[in-house]
């Protein structure tokens, strides 16, 4: 617990608030351009969220427009995604991209990395890194209920994974190759197995690297073979906030500086 | 000893808004995967991809030669770009109908359609000894 909460570097809280900015323009980038609806609650939205997600990702007032932008985006998915207005909004990889948004506002996210530190260039502040335990928790959330989810017979036998890559892939008439059956059985276990082990074992420290590795190559496969949108990279980059905030710190020297 | 964690009043705040936070985030799963009662608003139930794909059908294609036996049909999504997907017994005659025309073979087919409102599980709905020429 007090290993967990100790006050730690912004690091992490920073590259995530590069980060959503990025997913966000790929989410909806192009479908909240002011031109695409010619009304005022699409232009209120579309100015609101680019300004939002701009100076975010500047790091301009970098916790308010997290806020401003966490604001905009609960609006859309949870009043403009669920009243018919754009039913696309209220998906879970956008549910979950307003979530981390909402949480990242509560971190010191635009203490590094951002033009906040630059015209204030003075030590950054070590904070308790709740806001990213949450995001951490909200995470172990996803995978916890989604594996729960699939843990009934259709799903566990292959058969679902079946019909998945018959959509995605073949076709009705697909050229089912011997063994194909069991290949998906056994990666519908595997994968509702993995789920549950991310969600509780990525907070036991001996654990998290090797299953937060593993978690990034089996969101990359799903990012290749199936339409998930920027959910995978949103998991992908929320596994920052399982990370020990100093190493973060540490890494983005190494990465930043030849000297340290 | 900045690590040492003082319960405060304001940190007591702290604890208990986080402690809400994570008692939030389980309320659309838990009303909506165990008790069924829907999700509340401001929360999700975290059900990815549970119901895409689920009433697609798997099709094989075969042909009927002279003595009876069935032939398997090469391909048939490449006779045409229409009806990759089927998704009833419906839709599997149209297109058994529409491969009638293009192949000029006897055809007939073996599907199965998952049922959304079983999870996708699998229900033959077609057989081969259905002539999907025949119809009118």
């Amino acid at each position: 617990m007090t290993a967990l909460l100790r006050p730690t570097s912004p690091a992490g809280a920073g590259l995530l608030r590069i980060a959503i900015p990025l997913l966000l323009w790929s989410e909806y980038g192009s479908s909240l351009l002011p031109f695409r609806r010619l009304e005022t609650t699409h232009v209120t939205l579309s100015t609101w969220f680019f300004v939002s997600t701009a100076f975010m990702l500047l790091g301009l007032y970098g916790r308010v427009a997290t806020a401003a932008c966490a604001a905009v985006q609960l609006v859309m998915v949870f009043y403009f995604g669920r009243n018919g207005y754009d039913e696309s909004w209220g998906h879970h990889h956008t549910t979950l991209l307003a979530l981390v948004t909402t949480l990242l506002a509560a971190a010191p996210n635009s203490a590094t990395l951002s033009l906040d530190r630059w015209f204030e260039p003075r030590s950054p502040s070590r904070e308790r890194p709740i806001p990213l335990r949450l995001i951490g928790v909200q995470l172990s959330t996803v995978y916890f209920w989604g594996a729960f989810d699939k843990s009934h017979q259709t799903f566990l036998d292959g058969t679902r994974l079946t019909q998945l890559f018959i959509e995605g892939w073949w076709g009705s008439a697909y050229p089912f190759p011997p063994g194909m059956t069991a290949v998906f059985a056994v990666g519908a276990v595997g994968v509702v197995v993995f789920e549950y082990l991310l969600a509780f074992g990525v907070w036991v420290p001996r654990l998290r690297r090797p299953l937060l590795l593993a978690g990034v190559l089996m969101h990359l496969l799903f990012y290749l073979t199936l339409p998930v949108g920027t959910f995978s990279l949103t998991c992908i980059c929320c596994y920052l906030a399982y990370l020990d905030q100093d190493e973060v710190d540490r890494a983005l020297w190494r990465f930043a500086s030849a000297d340290r | 000893m900045e690590s040492e964690w003082k319960w405060s009043a304001r940190n007591r705040a702290l604890a208990g808004l986080a402690v809400a936070c994570v008692v939030w985030m389980q309320v659309g799963p838990v009303t909506e995967q165990v008790f069924h009662q829907g999700v509340p608003w401001g929360t999700k139930a975290w059900q990815m991809y549970s119901g895409r794909g689920a009433n697609v059908c798997a099709v094989t294609w075969w042909s009927l030669a002279d003595d009876g036996s069935l032939a398997s049909l090469a391909r048939p999504e490449s006779e045409g770009n229409e009806g990759r997907w089927q998704r009833s017994r419906r839709e599997v005659m149209d297109e058994g109908a529409r491969l009638c025309t293009v192949t000029g073979e006897e055809v007939r087919a073996d599907a199965w359609c998952g049922r959304p409102r079983k999870r996708g599980r699998w229900a033959q709905v077609l057989a081969s000894d259905v002539d999907l020429c025949g119809r009118p």
